[in-house]
């Protein structure tokens, strides 16, 4: 157990820095707790495992890095909350509340205590995780963890453990074995996995909660537990929920920004987390990119605070891809017919989201039964979140398209993993658009502490 | 009422899928054995605590899922250790051998220009590759 203690030491700095972030006291709920909580360990996680990677680069050491990286979180983390604690909070508009919430809060309790139970069984029985998990991701943490991190983007580690692929997640776990000299323990990617899984459906249920209501974000979060493939892969340590974790989570911080007048705190946290997706895996840039787009499109000069948050991982991933990554030649124009491709590729897609559940307990019957009963919002807003969305689902078709593996493989190997990436994002766009179930007049504003 | 249908349903699917991913897991578990194959290397990795690159052959058919899947479990188990493929490689100074069955290690070496140092049991034998004449 004591292996996954500089776990805490992350997450605690990047909750003491979300925490400091965003207009102070503005809907301090339990949902604003929450989400804290939730984008803390996101943030924490990943900016700590940059830090790590950077300082393992200018041969600082692995122990030291490690220990570096989460006590400079730490220290930055307090200082920015010691400096907030004086400043007047403002009033905000509560969302609207429901007095059958309750409901959705009992539903989600027990799906968090069949998915915890879930996990520990599956990490029992396959503590090292399915095969990306021991053959790319933590056999890479094991460099890292090491003098010999350049091994981990070594092609002769074999292209099948994608040494080109992002290091976030590796690095995350060898910092972690780092801190206590337990280099291979399955216990840290174990429980960082489980943290990312529930922390993915915190973030949906508190991010639209905040926003919408507690119905509307429990309601989301119901409907994403009916996944059968978030069960599946919650426990077998891939990187595909950590990346939908990065992804959510910046798209939920920009949308708050936004209902904060463009609050610059919030935004720069939207910027941090996108860029930290990029570094997760490839498919975080298509996402990267388009929200970039989309916030310069809404924000304009106000989107400042979010580009200046993203530079620096951001810089760091454009110097992974264009010096160190060996590169991989699976992309290009692979010939024949195009038409027939998409085809394939929409028809492959269709079976994965009809098989995304155990019928009736299917996320589309839920989906379509919430439209159904609650309507959409007029005037149906904010629409500029799909944009990134929609541009994560194009990115994929074109990968496919593209791709010169055979196609039938590289979509049975993927594609399932990449409707686990947008689900959370989709029904986050979703439920804001859909109206809240009011039982009664909103909560009054809070008054704030005064100086 | 959207609510109610969702609460329920997603009840009904965690009861499902616990036991769905419960029978999942009990037919696949760790197929690979992987925790088995960090404790059949280590003691060659153990042996080579110096070494940064070390050489790797199977007797499984080249290219196969079998290979590949040997070489990758390997890698996993050995790492950080580099282990190179290439047998043609001669700055390479220790070669793990990993082998299915009992076999004729050290005549298999000696076609590869290796001298066998050690058998460690469970297939995995250390060689060293011969100087150059």
């Amino acid at each position: 157990m004591i292996s996954i203690l500089p776990v805490v030491a992350a997450w605690m700095g990047g909750w003491l820095t979300v925490s400091a972030l965003g207009r102070p006291g503005a809907n301090r709920t339990m949902a604003r707790h929450l989400l804290d909580l939730a984008l803390g360990f996101a943030l924490g996680l990943g900016a700590t495992s940059t830090l790590y990677f950077v300082l393992l680069t200018i041969r600082l050491g692995h122990v030291p890095s490690a220990v570096f990286s989460d006590l400079l979180l730490l220290a930055l983390g307090g200082a920015l909350r010691w400096r907030r604690r004086a400043q007047t909070p403002a009033e905000a508009a509560l969302p609207p509340g429901f007095k059958w919430a309750w409901l959705g809060g009992a539903g989600l309790a027990v799906a968090a205590a069949f998915l915890i139970g879930s996990i520990v069984h599956t990490a029992e029985a396959m503590p090292y995780g399915d095969w990306d998990a021991w053959a790319i991701w933590n056999m890479r943490a094991k460099f890292l963890a090491s003098d010999n991190w350049h091994g981990s983007i070594s092609k002769e580690i074999g292209l099948r453990s994608h040494p080109e692929y992002p290091l976030l997640w590796p690095a995350a776990v060898a910092k972690t074995w780092s801190w206590t000299g337990s280099s291979g323990d399955p216990a840290v990617p174990i429980c960082l996995s489980a943290l990312a899984s529930l922390t993915l459906a915190s973030i949906l249920l508190s991010g639209v909660w905040l926003l919408r209501g507690a119905a509307m974000g429990a309601m989301s979060a119901l409907v994403m537990v009916t996944a059968v493939s978030f069960w599946q892969y919650a426990p077998l340590q891939y990187v595909d929920i950590p990346l939908a974790m990065f992804m959510l989570g910046s798209l939920c911080a920009a949308v708050l920004a936004e209902s904060q007048g463009w609050e610059p705190g919030l935004l720069a946290l939207s910027g941090g987390l996108a860029s930290l997706a990029t570094w997760t895996k490839d498919e975080g840039l298509v996402f990267f990119a388009a929200l970039a787009a989309a916030l310069l499109a809404a924000a304009r000069k106000r989107a400042l605070p979010w580009a200046l948050a993203a530079a620096p991982a951001a810089l760091l991933v454009a110097s992974f891809k264009l010096l160190v990554s060996p590169g991989t030649g699976l992309w290009g124009w692979p010939g024949g017919d195009v038409l027939h491709r998409i085809g394939v590729i929409l028809r492959a897609f269709g079976e994965e989201i009809l098989g995304l559940g155990h019928y009736p307990a299917h996320p589309l019957i839920l989906v379509i039964v919430c439209v159904a009963l609650l309507g959409v919002r007029r005037p149906a807003a904010p629409l500029w979140p799909i944009i990134p969305v929609a541009a994560l689902a194009a990115g994929y078709m074109g990968a496919y398209v593209s791709t010169k593996a055979d196609l039938a493989w590289h979509l049975g190997t993927s594609a399932t993993r990449l409707v686990l990436q947008i689900i959370p994002l989709i029904l986050f766009c979703l439920f804001l658009l859909l109206k809240s179930p009011v039982s009664s007049e909103p909560a009054a504003p809070r008054p704030g502490r005064k100086k | 009422m959207a609510l109610a249908i969702t609460a329920v349903f997603s009840v009904i699917a965690s009861i499902e899928y616990f036991g769905f991913i419960e029978k999942l897991t009990r037919q696949t578990g760790d197929a690979m054995r992987i925790g088995a194959q960090e404790a059949r290397f280590a003691p060659a990795a153990g042996r080579l605590a110096g070494a940064t690159y070390v050489g790797y052959f199977n007797d499984r058919e080249k290219g196969s899922v079998r290979d590949q899947a040997a070489g990758a479990s390997a890698q996993f188990a050995m790492a950080p250790k580099v282990l190179v493929h290439d047998e043609r490689r001669t700055d390479v100074e220790f070669w793990v051998g990993d082998f299915s069955a009992q076999r004729e290690f050290a005549r298999i070496g000696e076609v590869k220009g290796l001298k066998m140092v050690a058998d460690f049991g469970n297939g995995v034998v250390l060689y060293r590759r011969r100087p150059a004449r």
